[in-house]
């Protein structure tokens, strides 16, 4: 477990990282998160990277105020409803994380070119670390 | 943690590690783990600008990733894509830096979802996927 705002210094590394999953359950939500390749020499704390040198893990969002998705609705059932989320923005102020996802399909499926951001207000945020996450890299 | 590092005097060659370097074994590990290099492509305009003046290309960005600085590119004659992200300074790795991202059009998968800056298929996430112009290196 690490206190969400000493992970925080580490974000801007979850540019062009994954997102894997995202699950809700009641007023809580899991998002499962792969950084961008990182310099080992960067890592300041004692947080495992994965073998690929990425930052893997779990984010876990507890007791949600507040879901919104590109910034006009409240959602309760927030689902990953395409193949591959691409991070573009992963920042975290006073109690709410912003994600900004490029959405992408795989083949057979018809390509999409969707981005959402995704803004979560909740009373409690941490993350759990978990460099042998599991991250289908072959398709 | 690489305490000993510090001590010693020395430049960073990521193939050559030169003999001091094998002196200590943190040393040795600390070479070999080094990343963050990204590729370059003088071909790439160091202004994205200057792409879409380009003949046969023309800009596809959606507006809400463009509002976060990721614009999309695409060459209507040969169907070439690129994908640019501009840097955000006081950010750290590659979110604080312009960079280039080529998709391969031939790609069966992350694993080699891009193109590197000579056009070699590298996985998403990687370093060398985020391709620069000769003006926008960083990295020493």
């Amino acid at each position: 477990m690490e206190e969400i705002d000493r992970f925080n210094k580490y974000t801007a590394y979850f540019h062009d990282g994954t997102l894997i999953n995202i699950k809700q359950l009641k007023n809580s939500v899991e998002i499962l998160m792969s950084s961008a390749e990182m310099d080992p020499e960067d890592m300041e704390d004692n947080i495992p990277l994965a073998n690929d040198n990425s930052i893997k893990g779990k984010l876990h969002i507890e007791n949600v105020i507040n879901i919104k998705v590109s910034n006009n609705e409240q959602i309760n059932n927030l689902l990953k409803i395409y193949d591959h989320g691409t991070i573009l923005e992963f920042e975290f102020k006073d109690k709410m994380i912003e994600l900004g996802i490029l959405w992408e399909n795989f083949r057979p499926k018809s390509p999409t070119n969707d981005f959402s951001t995704i803004e979560i207000v909740a009373e409690k945020i941490w993350w759990e670390n978990i460099p042998d996450l599991h991250d289908k890299i072959v398709e | 943690m690489f305490s000993t590092i510090r001590l010693l005097p020395w430049t960073y060659i990521p193939s050559t590690p030169v003999l001091s370097d094998f002196l200590y074994q943190s040393n040795y590990s600390y070479v070999l783990n080094r990343n963050k290099e990204g590729s370059i492509d003088p071909s790439l305009p160091a202004n994205p600008d200057d792409l879409a003046k380009r003949p046969g290309w023309k800009e596809t960005t959606h507006p809400e990733a463009g509002k976060k600085g990721h614009r999309a590119f695409e060459n209507e004659e040969t169907g070439e894509n690129l994908e640019y992200d501009e840097g955000k300074p006081g950010h750290t790795g590659h979110k604080a830096h312009d960079h280039y991202h080529r998709p391969n059009p031939n790609s069966s998968g992350r694993h080699d979802k891009y193109l590197d800056g000579s056009g070699n298929p590298v996985r998403d996430q990687s370093d060398p996927s985020h391709i620069y112009h000769p003006n926008n290196v960083w990295w020493k």
